[in-house]
């Protein structure tokens, strides 16, 4: 019986024994992971890119539809990492969950650090690893002709996956030695990245309900968050190509090696007696209480949003009654939240004794913040930026008014002008109107991004009409109409279509027989630029077809039975008869008298028959 | 060659280790005993390098003991509940060791393997509570160490692994001057094996005594007296430092601290009729000293 002896290494960072037995011992559970990975990457990629094949004729299309599908795989593969991460972590570091591992590592005669460091190693090889052997299977589809599936998109997509894992597996090793409990570090993990996500969400609900204008969508929270901002980091770097550099994981790499300094501190500082308790650190104690009562506090606070409020993001500020039972919600939620963390804790229930005090201070906290926001006590709400501190600002309003955006100085002060008058209008009045949602995107010089959004009450078409004579909101919506309808207004909401690239788009014409029935034309790829340039283009730059909010949505007497259709492809979907509506517009001498002529003078065949009526 | 000075730990409120002192001679065998939550594990978990003393030092051959690779290759610790990879094969246990321990001799390991007849390809989860920790035994033995540390070493074992692991620790003391520091409930088998013996208690070290110091320190001995309503012993209990009394009738039983031949020479000088000196076991004086009434 001859089993042989290692060679021992004198790093001081990594023990060779342990690095191998670290690896060997989960095989079964990596090769696990590695079935997942393929089911969830490889066959989808396979798949796509065998469809994508298709395209080969429509370069710009099947870039388009492979740039996607990127992003898909960037998010699955986030999703991988993630689940993985605290995987790894958990099985790896047994020791620190388990009093008689705890000892068995505790005794070898090696440094705390060297175990640190094998333990390390052996997880990112495992989360590298993985994502590279499933990349390995994907690289022969490269060789497929018009595959669109290159080396470089495969080693771009490991790169940012073992990035992303990297990170994640920073924190979810720092979860695991802030704790000996693996439930608890599997809380801790959830605290740190899906628990910020409510949290961000939460917070920017109640934010929103409280602060008239301040926009839900667009508040960054997303410091809270490393998952958030990792997915939203990773999906959007995949899909953009404009950052392709290798110098772009850098970030990533960097938070990772931040978070690792600080777990190799904390376990030095660790007993590893502590194998088995809910918190390894005193310290972590207030920590996790307080923010087990401030996440309770904002979910009551959101779970009273939802009830009181159907729609939760629509920003019409609460009334003065609904703040007041907001509070008390918070104030509850924040009690309960601090009571279970301390029951967790101290795995006992008869914890009233220690909650309370942290309980009343988060209660207050709460109801300051309501009161804080409710009141705009810093004045956030009330800020409007001074027009000379503008480079650019994109209003939109529903599906109506969307991608307007001004820099000239004359239309940024309008802008501005018109941001002042919805804070001075507060949203006052007849609740049962229709809600237009205003919202203004300002890109100010000095690089930062400032987002508004505000509720106006309106029946604007019936005030329009002459049906209300004096609507609450509509003098608002008017001036937002004539930024729009302005030159610079209308030149950047068409500019999606007017910039285009017609290869793979359709421009269809659907057109009235005399019979009742209808027919339909696609204009062929020689006469789309003409039609674009000496048609399309002068009727939504120069004629009433450009307008919006111009009182009628449909089709009236006075146009004829004939519709333009401008429509681009679905590029992940692989069906080539999906399409998606860019815009469409009924030809009329009154509206559009470029394209009527355009027609006539190209297409006399179509035949130009007033319509029956008003239809939509 | 262990030696632990002013030795304290407290885990929250309690304090599991309080100023402990101890000193192991290099080649001895010494035997830790106490009433359960004395703090006797904490104790040789702190020499194995495993916990980090809140106050004090322990030391072995002369270094600390704490983060110091160089000093643990020396050091074997087979805890009561051995912790192994559940899923490893004896083989992949005996590679990891070789591969952590730097003197670890894989051709003692088979030797022992051996001896206690385990295969190379079994996994560890099929072997007995008993088996693994013979296993146990084999690892600790095979890495050479210059002291090793056992916690309730012979729990699970038959009859005859007991005396085979008992007699392979006596072979690798007698060879190589080993230093062995084991803890235990079972006192007779310490006593066997032991020449020195701490008795510890609330997480202090109440005493430590070579062994036949600390048997020759203490005695039984049954007492009458002319007298019959117990004069005579109420007479000389001051004069003794009596750690138990009983009776039965006129016949006196008395746990004594002190030489024999002394305890005698005084009952007879104050005018006993009957004097028999008993010897008295380590589990009794462990009973007695650790003011264990209620250990009885």
């Amino acid at each position: 019986m001859r089993w042989g002896v290692p060679i021992m290494s004198d790093a001081s960072f990594l023990s060779p024994g342990l690095f191998k037995s670290s690896l060997r011992r989960f095989w079964p559970l990596w090769l696990a992971g590695f079935v997942v990975l393929f089911l969830m990457i490889d066959l989808p990629v396979y798949a796509v890119a065998s469809q994508a094949c298709q395209l080969a004729g429509s370069p710009a299309a099947q870039a388009s539809m492979m740039d996607e599908l990127w992003a898909v795989m960037g998010l699955l593969g986030w999703l991988y990492a993630f689940v993985g991460a605290i995987v790894v972590a958990i099985v790896l570091n047994d020791h620190l969950f388990d009093a008689c591992s705890a000892t068995f590592i505790g005794s070898l005669p090696v440094r705390r650090g060297t175990v640190f460091g094998s333990v390390l190693a052996a997880g990112t090889v495992v989360l590298v690893g993985l994502p590279a052997a499933a990349a390995l299977l994907m690289l022969p589809l490269g060789a497929i002709p018009g595959s669109a599936l290159g080396f470089a998109a495969v080693a771009r997509w490991l790169a940012v996956m073992a990035a992303v894992a990297c990170v994640l597996y920073a924190f979810a090793l720092l979860a695991c030695h802030l704790s000996g409990s693996r439930a608890v570090a599997l809380l801790l993990y959830g605290v740190m990245n899906l628990l910020a996500v409510c949290l961000e969400w939460a917070m920017r609900m109640l934010v929103s309900a409280l602060m008239y204008g301040i926009d839900a969508e667009g508040m960054v929270f997303d410091c809270l968050s490393p998952a958030v901002w990792l997915v939203q980091a990773a999906t959007g770097w995949i899909g953009h190509p404009g950052l392709s550099s290798p110098m772009m994981l850098a970030p990533y790499l960097l938070v990772a090696l931040a978070v690792v300094a600080g777990s190799y501190v904390l376990y030095g500082r660790r007993n590893l007696e502590t194998a088995g308790d809910s918190v390894a650190f005193e310290q972590i104690r207030p920590v996790l209480k307080y923010l087990a009562g401030i996440s309770m506090s904002l979910l009551f606070g959101s779970l009273y949003r939802l009830i009181s409020h159907i729609d939760m993001l629509d920003s019409l500020p609460m009334q003065r009654g609904e703040v007041a039972v907001l509070a008390i919600m918070m104030v509850v939620g924040a009690f309960l939240g601090t009571l279970f963390a301390e029951m967790i804790m101290s795995r006992s229930t008869h914890v009233l004794g220690k909650a309370w005090r942290s309980g009343l201070v988060l209660g207050c906290a709460a109801v300051a913040l309501v009161a804080t926001c409710h009141f705009d006590a810093l004045g956030i709400a009330r800020h409007v930026p001074q027009a000379s501190e503008v480079a650019s600002v994109q209003l939109d309003c529903d599906y109506r008014c969307r991608d307007l955006v001004v820099s000239s100085p004359e239309g940024v002060a309008a802008a501005c002008q018109l941001h002042s008058d919805l804070v001075a209008y507060g949203a006052a009045g007849n609740r049962n109107l229709p809600n237009y949602e205003i919202r203004l995107t300002y890109q100010l010089k000095n690089g930062r991004t400032l987002v508004r959004s505000y509720p106006v009450l309106s029946d604007y078409y019936a005030y329009r009409a002459g049906e209300r004579p004096a609507d609450e909101g509509a003098w608002l919506i008017d001036a937002l109409a004539v930024i729009a309808n302005s030159q610079e207004g209308r030149a950047s909401r068409f500019d999606a279509v007017f910039g285009a690239d017609y290869t793979s788009w359709k421009l269809q014409v659907e057109y009235a027989l005399g019979d009742g029935s209808y027919a339909s034309i696609e204009l062929p790829l020689a006469e789309r630029d003409d039609f674009v340039q000496h048609a399309l283009r002068p009727d939504l730059m120069d004629e009433p077809a450009g307008d919006v909010f111009d009182g009628d949505m449909g089709m009236s007497t006075e146009d004829y039975d004939v519709s333009v259709y401008v429509l681009e492809p679905v590029h992940l979907n692989t069906n080539p008869d999906d399409y998606t509506v860019v815009l469409s517009l009924w030809l009329s001498d009154e509206r559009t008298p470029n394209m009527v002529a355009w027609m006539r003078e190209h297409h006399p065949e179509i035949e130009l028959h007033p319509s029956s009526g008003w239809r939509q | 060659m262990i030696e632990v000075r002013g030795l304290s730990k407290a885990f929250g409120a309690v304090r599991a280790l309080d100023g402990v002192n101890m000193h192991v001679e290099e080649g001895s065998i010494y035997g830790l005993v106490g009433p359960n939550g004395a703090g006797k594990t904490t104790l040789l978990q702190h020499v194995a390098g495993v916990m980090r003393p809140d106050a004090g030092t322990v030391c072995v051959g002369g270094a600390a003991v704490w983060e110091n690779p160089q000093v643990k290759e020396a050091i074997s610790y087979v805890p009561s509940d051995f912790y192994f990879f559940r899923q490893a094969r004896v083989r992949d246990l005996c590679l990891l060791h070789a591969s952590v321990f730097p003197r670890f001799d894989v051709q003692r390991f088979e030797q022992l393997a051996q001896t206690y007849g385990f295969d190379a390809q079994r996994t560890v989860r099929t072997l007995s509570k008993g088996m693994q920790k013979q296993l146990a035994f084999c690892l600790a033995l095979a890495a050479r160490p210059d002291v090793l540390l056992l916690d309730e070493p012979l729990d699970g074992l038959d009859p005859a692994a007991r005396h085979a692991v008992l007699g392979q620790v006596m072979d690798e003391v007698a060879k190589r001057r080993m230093t062995v520091l084991v803890s235990s409930h079972n006192l007779r088998e310490l006593t066997d094996i032991c020449d020195h013996v701490g008795i510890m208690d609330t997480g202090r070290m109440r005493l430590e005594r070579d062994l036949e110091d600390l048997q020759g320190g203490f005695v039984k001995v049954q007492v009458a007296f002319a007298e019959d309503e117990g004069q005579g012993v109420a007479r000389v209990m001051p004069q003794l430092d009596v750690l138990h009394a009983e009776t039965q009738g006129r016949l006196h039983t008395l746990v004594v601290r002190g030489g024999a031949s002394q305890v005698e020479a005084l009952l007879q000088r104050e005018g006993a009729v009957f004097v028999n000196v008993l010897p008295l076991s380590l589990e009794e004086i462990f009973i007695y000293e650790v003011g264990g009434a209620h250990h009885e």
